[in-house]
């Protein structure tokens, strides 16, 4: 067989395979209504952060209060994470029609670490969430503060630090995968520059 | 002016193929595809100017996919032997021998060096090397050098197996 017969009996094969271009109309509306969802309920995320921030800052204002102050630090701190991550999940969406190979999965690479160091802050923000709370408990434990205000108060930081936990929960080891595919990628687009050069 | 649904009806088999050139998984395939359609999508509007869809449409398929594997992390086990076994038992005992040769092709092809991979999915799709250059933002000659050294190592995978 020459080369020319064995291409063209691999187009052949090739072109044999099926696809259900109905099944692929309903589930990219369905994949687009998903999406829509998801950079819905990150918005939300941000403007509830950004709420609870403001709002233990006027507390904190009033009641001239340093616990209920770094409760509004923590929120404010974790506010603008959350506003990257937004934008990070609508980078997700950019067409890269007219990205070459390299340079896409050069970008690729670099969204994907940047992703990974904002996981790592995040776990950081759960963290502080959590600490503060349990003050929140001890100083209410040790007469310090009233019990209303240590559920009020280490409550939210409560909710916030284990809802920061499982929503980031799982993406960080993905995100350390991503990294190293990404750069096993590029490798591999790279030596296939360099073979012909 | 073009929509979504005439680039279905016109692109959609060839850039379910393409799919099926970087995931092995027939679920992840079609989320692939649907991914990329969502992208060509949304770039649209930016379509319309051009004179020929066809570079940009691959173009945009191809970089769909490699972020696709990229992102996709149990990727490389998919891909592997487990791929081998699932896609065997898919089929009923009694394969067709020409959905055989089509799956033993598929997997041949997904074990190209992606910059292989990419020019010989366009080159089955009936591309020339100028639609090829244009799609991959590469020289003809790099093309017709890489169209070479792929369809040296496509045979040498479909031997093996």
């Amino acid at each position: 067989m020459n080369n020319d017969d064995f291409l063209d009996s691999l187009k052949a094969d090739w072109k044999k395979r099926e696809v259900d271009l109905d099944s692929v109309r309903l589930g990219m509306e369905q994949r687009e209504n998903d999406m829509r969802r998801s950079i819905t309920k990150a918005r939300l995320s941000v403007v509830m952060f950004m709420l609870g921030g403001a709002a233990f800052a006027w507390f904190a204002w009033t009641t001239q209060d340093a616990l209920v102050a770094l409760g509004a630090l923590a929120f404010l701190v974790a506010t603008p994470f959350q506003f990257i991550e937004l934008q990070m999940r609508q980078r997700v969406l950019d067409t890269d029609y007219m990205a070459s190979g390299q340079s896409l999965l050069e970008r690729g690479l670099r969204n994907a670490r940047g992703m990974l160091r904002l996981l790592q802050f995040a776990r950081w923000v759960s963290g502080f969430f959590l600490l503060f709370a349990l003050m929140a408990f001890g100083l209410a434990f040790w007469g310090l503060r009233s019990e209303f205000e240590a559920v009020l108060i280490g409550g939210a930081w409560a909710v916030a630090g284990i809802g920061s936990y499982l929503l980031h929960r799982g993406r960080l080891s993905e995100a350390r995968s991503e990294v190293e595919n990404f750069q096993a990628l590029l490798a591999e687009y790279q030596s296939g520059e360099k073979d012909w050069q | 002016m073009f929509t979504i649904d005439q680039i279905i009806e016109d692109y959609g088999k060839s850039l379910g193929r393409v799919a099926s050139a970087h995931e092995a998984d027939r679920a992840l395939q079609e989320d692939l595809l649907q991914e990329i359609l969502i992208a060509i999508h949304r770039a649209l509007p930016a379509l319309q100017e051009k004179e020929r869809l066809a570079p940009y449409i691959f173009r945009i398929a191809h970089n769909r996919a490699a972020t696709h594997v990229a992102r996709q992390v149990r990727q490389k086990q998919v891909d592997g032997e487990a791929s081998l076994a699932q896609e065997e038992s898919e089929h009923p005992e009694v394969e067709i021998i020409s959905s055989e040769r089509v799956t033993r092709l598929e997997r041949a092809v997904r074990r190209l060096p992606l910059p292989y991979r990419m020019v010989m999915t366009l080159l089955l799709e009936e591309m020339t090397y100028a639609e090829i250059a244009e799609t991959l933002e590469i020289s003809p000659s790099n093309v017709g050098v890489r169209v070479n050294r792929a369809k040296a190592k496509l045979k040498e995978l479909l031997d093996e197996q």
